[in-house]
């Protein structure tokens, strides 16, 4: 079953969920959260686009008021730390991006049906906040990878977000996802601070 | 007449004279407003005008031209418009020096895409002097806030004051409430945008580093300075690189100021234009000596 507050969401996500599960998929979709419906229509697995904090309290209600166990797929971006520690303790099986692909969404599928967890990077960081600044070594994660160090120069020339992603030929939200791991690894609240810094450590020429 | 009578009547008559150097923009989403800055020529917001090609500029109801971007300042959210064919209305008169203060009555107008001017008004609710960088790296000579609603669509338009003079360009893209970006700096990005087609800031093509001078080498060259910049890296093609400047080298002066940190040395550059040389000291492999480096505009990022 497909929850997700606009009707074109819902079809593009029945679309995609069709073309991942083929011919066993049996497709249902609503727009709100309701357990007699997930019951009536004989769903094993939910799949819920979060498109405001409100969607995911939704969500996550269903979850922990749910009788019997459900499968359960989250599409939201850059979830709260807390959020996300609920809807794991609500048996939450996965938790993705919005604009996740097909594969992508198999994965999660495969997931929900092993009863394993499969979360997409962002929905961790915000789990173990201090956890993901050393290397595997333990060595302090001030580097940043060549992707972000691209994305701090573009920064720095005064591009926004957009045409960052435009430039780089990437989605909106991983150039967000790059900002969001570079102000964390320079230790800064903004944009601004972190050319600054930049300019100061020599990542960035003047 | 009383007070409501005059204010009400020099609100609106401000708003239709100094509407006239103002228009509509339509180059993306969502329509804007623009400035008239020459007979050909119209300022607006970046931002709010994402193509450069297919433009509409919307002078009066029913009445609209075509245009193009002919130069952008992504730093401080300006883009300038060239027209075909010249304009019938008055260029903007915009206020002589820093003019404002906190508390001053100011209205913001817009032209709407049906061709209206549309007006928002308040009191100037924030001043700061600068000069200052904006998020996107551009350089305002003053931050103005001013306290208004900023209905869409008036990004690009002026904020005017009580003599009818433009004192700057309202933006919601520089600031989440909407700032000012004040006349002064309008001018001067708008004149090199015409000019140039871009802004040219000066450029030297190093990524450097503080770090501290030890004592031995002090001593040994006789240097007053207890820190120095190390290039960590020398940008391919750019102004260092041609001047002979290697990864390794230590910056001690720059057109004989100490260069300790990053924002001395950005100080001195802000100083210079494209074109101008700068001499610097520094220390290389225990060896002192002195590079002329010709400044060159940044380039365009890729």
């Amino acid at each position: 079953m497909i929850v997700a507050s606009s009707s074109t969401q819902r079809a593009a996500l029945a679309e995609t969920m069709a073309h991942a599960l083929g011919e066993r998929a049996h497709i249902t979709s609503a727009s709100q959260f309701s357990q007699e419906r997930f019951i009536a229509t004989a769903s094993e697995l939910l799949i819920a686009d979060l498109d405001t904090p409100a969607a995911a309290g939704n969500m996550l209600r269903f979850l922990q008021q749910a009788a019997v166990s459900v499968g359960a797929i989250a599409l939201i971006d850059d979830p709260d730390g807390e959020w996300v520690g609920s809807a794991l303790n609500a048996s939450i099986n996965a938790i993705l991006a919005r604009d996740a692909g097909p594969e992508d969404l198999l994965l999660a599928v495969q997931a929900a049906e092993a009863g394993l967890v499969l979360l997409h990077p962002t929905s961790v960081r915000g789990l173990f906040p201090d956890q993901f600044r050393t290397a595997p070594d333990g060595s302090a994660l001030e580097e940043l990878t060549g992707r972000e160090d691209q994305v701090l120069r573009l920064v720095s020339a005064g591009l926004g977000n957009k045409e960052i992603a435009a430039r780089l030929a990437i989605s909106e939200h991983t150039v967000k996802f790059h900002i969001s791991s570079i102000l964390g690894k320079m230790n800064v609240t903004s944009r601004t601070e972190a050319v600054s810094l930049g300019i100061r450590r020599g990542l960035i020429p003047i | 007449m009383g007070v409501w009578e005059t204010l009400a009547n020099e609100l609106a008559g401000a708003s239709a004279e100094a509407g006239r150097s103002v228009v509509g923009v339509l180059g993306g989403r969502h329509p804007s407003s623009g400035i008239v800055v020459g007979k050909d020529a119209i300022v607006a917001a970046s931002h709010a005008v994402r193509r450069d090609e297919d433009l509409t500029v919307i002078t009066a109801p029913g009445e609209s031209m075509a245009a193009r971007a002919a130069g952008r300042d992504a730093g401080t959210d300006l883009v300038v418009l060239r027209l075909p064919q010249p304009i019938d209305a008055p260029v903007a008169r915009w206020a002589a020096a820093t003019s404002l203060r906190v508390g001053e009555l100011v209205l913001a107008l817009g032209r709407t895409r049906r061709g209206n001017v549309v007006a928002s008004s308040g009191v100037i609710s924030g001043l700061i002097n600068g000069p200052m960088r904006t998020w996107r790296g551009g350089e305002i000579d003053q931050f103005i806030r001013p306290d208004l609603t900023f209905y869409p669509g008036f990004s690009g338009g002026p904020l005017v004051n009580n003599r009818s003079e433009f004192v700057g360009l309202n933006t919601a893209g520089l600031h989440r409430s909407g700032i000012t970006v004040p006349a002064s700096t309008v001018m001067r990005v708008t004149a090199e945008l015409l000019e140039k087609g871009r802004i040219e800031r000066p450029y030297l093509g190093l990524a450097m580093q503080t770090v501290p001078l030890p004592e031995s080498l002090r001593a040994r060259l006789n240097l007053t300075a207890s820190e120095g910049l190390l290039v960590l890296h020398v940008e391919p093609e750019g102004p260092a690189e041609k001047a002979g400047m290697l990864m390794g080298d230590v910056l001690l002066t720059a057109n004989g100021q100490a260069v300790p940190d990053t924002d001395s040395i950005q100080e001195i550059l802000r100083g210079n234009k494209p074109g101008a040389q700068i001499e610097i000291e520094l220390v290389r492999g225990g060896v002192a000596s002195k590079l002329n480096v010709q400044i060159q505009a940044r380039p365009a990022t890729k």
